[in-house]
């Protein structure tokens, strides 16, 4: 049903007055900038701590279809279709079913300013979070892309910046989804686990997944950030945090691991693996684990038993 | 990172030798699996000291003895089925991937707006 919804919207979207970057809301702009087509490469770094990680990308998006290249390869996006390449073949995610889109009312558009980046008439605009101020973009008047997006911590610091090296609005280019895939799954709602909360820290649990046979996969999102948490057996740790950094929320220690885009955090309760995976800025990491599953007791007996029996 | 696991159980009882002793002791201050294991262990150790001491029932001590030959073999048949069992039990469940885990994260962020999406999603890890 909210396929169908979609559609409709952005139809009576697009059918509306155009209204200047002046007068929008943050949703507005959001929305706005999803449906723009432009040709743009730029860098996204990410910053938590002494941790640090960058990389370049390239994006193309052109009557609803994207194409992305960057670390890892290239992937074509259209509507709720993903399709990865991984040497000469394709592979393709669809999502099946999810919710309607909202902005957490914690935020609102603060100053705007005018300005140029790149050449370009831009504006300047500030997200706050209550008192807080939690991004800059500098949005292309032409486009409503962003060229430069700052998200910040809760000390003002930045957290993940992303900016365009390279930009070109509404570009002529002509892409293609591949015809053939070697695989084409659909990430199909399934059963929330009872174990995670329905909210924490104002991101609302709204969508779950399978993931793989026996896991699943909480999508959460406050409209401007999202996570995902998924869930499975108790697990090995991923050998990628081998040399995870350790912090501690309310002294109770996760691992983390910094790339450009995610933050990830992983723990174990006695029974189940987590591994949360967002965007979303240090502060709001923390809070949001305040209220999922706790790390429990990892005693030898366990491991054991799971051993021999499964 | 190397895990000294192996060294765990003499570290609870003080059999390391002081090099071993530094070693186990600098690496649990930042490795949150051992201080759990050790935790585990030491968890294990006070539950068999506090069980209460049992005398032994009358008729079973002159066969604590001198125990019969058929004890030794099913203590002995007991450890095989152990050592069988902890070498070929089954693996432990498949470790998060992260490439597929970002796959499936990111293509569902991409559906609707929000601060990656709008930018260009960068995939990966």
């Amino acid at each position: 049903m909210i396929r169908r919804v979609i559609p409709l919207v952005l139809v009576g979207l697009m059918s509306m007055p155009t209204a200047t970057l002046a007068d929008e809301g943050l949703a507005e702009v959001l929305e706005s900038a999803m449906e723009a087509d432009f040709h743009g490469s730029g860098v996204v770094m990410c910053t938590w701590g002494e941790d640090s990680a960058a990389t370049t990308y390239e994006v193309t998006r052109s009557d609803g279809m994207s194409m992305v290249s960057g670390p890892a390869g290239d992937f074509v996006l259209s509507g709720s279709l993903t399709a990865s390449q991984s040497g000469a073949d394709w592979y393709a995610l669809e999502v099946g079913e999810w919710s309607a889109w909202s902005l957490s009312d914690r935020y609102s558009l603060g100053s705007r300013v005018p300005t140029t980046r790149l050449g370009r008439p831009a504006t300047e605009v500030i997200v706050m979070e209550g008192e807080r101020k939690r991004a800059r973009l500098v949005i292309d008047d032409e486009s409503t892309v962003p060229l430069l997006t700052e998200v910040f911590n809760a000390d003002g610091g930045v957290f993940r910046f992303a900016a365009m090296v390279e930009f070109v609005a509404a570009p002529v280019t002509e892409m293609e989804m591949p015809q053939t895939f070697m695989e084409h799954e659909m990430l199909l709602p399934v059963t929330p686990s009872p174990r995670l909360p329905g909210s924490a820290f104002g991101y609302s649990l709204t969508n779950t997944y399978a993931m793989g046979d026996s896991g699943t996969q909480a999508f959460y999102t406050d409209g401007l950030f999202s996570f995902s948490v998924f869930e499975a057996g108790r697990g090995i740790r991923p050998a990628e945090f081998d040399s995870a950094t350790r912090f501690e929320v309310d002294g109770i220690a996760y691992s983390r691991i910094v790339t450009p885009s995610h933050v990830w955090v992983h723990w174990s309760t006695p029974d189940r693996s987590y591994m949360l995976v967002g965007d979303l800025p240090p502060d709001h990491i923390e809070g949001a684990l305040r209220g999922l599953p706790k790390p429990g007791f990892r005693g030898v007996v366990m491991r054991f038993l799971f051993r021999l029996f499964g | 990172m190397t895990h000294p696991n192996h060294l765990l159980s003499a570290f609870l009882d003080d059999e390391l030798s002081s090099e071993e002793h530094s070693m186990v002791t600098s690496h649990l201050e930042s490795c949150a699996t051992c201080s759990s294991d050790l935790a585990g262990l030491a968890q294990v150790r006070n539950w068999v000291r506090a069980l209460p001491d049992q005398e032994p029932p009358v008729p079973l001590v002159p066969s604590l003895r001198r125990p019969p030959r058929w004890i030794w073999a099913a203590a002995s048949a007991a450890a095989a089925v152990l050592a069988i069992g902890l070498v070929v039990s089954p693996a432990e469940p498949a470790p998060f991937d992260l490439d597929t885990l970002a796959g499936q994260h990111t293509a569902r962020v991409v559906v609707v707006p929000g601060i990656s999406s709008i930018r260009g999603p960068v995939g990966g890890p």
